[in-house]
């Protein structure tokens, strides 16, 4: 059976907003569940797929959050929020030239945007890691 | 760290004080400082999975405990206690910094797919 749904910009940002309060009170198969709905209706989104990675990040499944991140950028080379996200795992799995390198990446695509952000505040925390690993 | 209540009186000199409130070890951290890294380590986790121990240990401070066991001077105490608390505020800081600007970036995108 073929289903023909055109959900609303509103109501797709509002079924995301819920995946984050999900994913972000540790209902982890709830987000999920919600973010493969969204994914349904937006097959092409990459940030559907950076959320779903996040899902998968926060539950320590690395691999899986690469795989995601990874999509998301075949999806949209240019996606300043996939790079941030891939350098935060890099920097996770102790990886820290290839998460200065995404991490730049993003702050490059996006240098003005949250993206940008992130990533800038993601590469201080790289220093702090260093620092606290000398103390 | 243990307070002695009986001599807490009013005529306690600032040297009492100073006593009293010296830790009697220095290879680990006091007891509100290990519940403090604890805290915002287990909040730290939620987020992003191993950040609550990067936090946690600097806030607990058994990294300058084990690399300075046996500091004399009380001078020396206080400039390590200075050095260490400004490492924690910095990773504190940093840490903070980097949930909330990740929540935003979160928010910026679904607001970008609308």
């Amino acid at each position: 059976m073929a289903w023909n749904v055109n959900a609303s910009n509103e109501e797709i940002g509002v079924l995301m907003e819920a995946a984050v309060i999900y994913r972000d009170s540790q209902k982890f198969t709830e987000a999920r569940e919600v973010l493969e709905g969204v994914r349904a209706l937006l097959p092409k989104s990459d940030a559907v797929q950076v959320a779903l990675g996040v899902v998968c990040f926060q539950q320590g499944d690395f691999a899986a959050a690469a795989r995601h991140y990874h999509l998301a950028l075949e999806l949209n080379p240019q996606s300043a929020y996939a790079y941030a996200h891939l350098g935060e795992l890099d920097l996770f799995q102790k990886d820290k030239p290839k998460a200065v390198e995404h991490l730049k990446q993003a702050v490059k695509l996006d240098p003005q945007g949250t993206s940008g952000k992130l990533a800038r505040s993601l590469l201080q925390f790289a220093d702090v890691i260093k620092y606290k690993e000398m103390a | 760290m243990v307070l002695n209540p009986s001599a807490s009186s009013s005529t306690t000199s600032l040297n009492d004080i100073l006593k009293l409130t010296s830790p009697t070890t220095t290879t680990g951290p006091s007891g509100i400082r290990s519940v403090f890294g604890s805290i915002l380590g287990g909040i730290g986790n939620i987020m992003m999975p191993g950040l609550g121990s990067v936090i946690g240990n600097a806030i607990g401070g058994s990294a300058l405990g084990a690399a300075m066991p046996g500091l004399g001077g009380q001078t020396t105490q206080y400039l390590a206690l200075q050095q260490e608390m400004e490492n924690e505020s910095l990773a504190f800081e940093t840490a903070s910094t980097v949930l909330k600007v990740r929540h935003d970036a979160a928010l910026a995108a679904i607001q970008n797919m609308k």
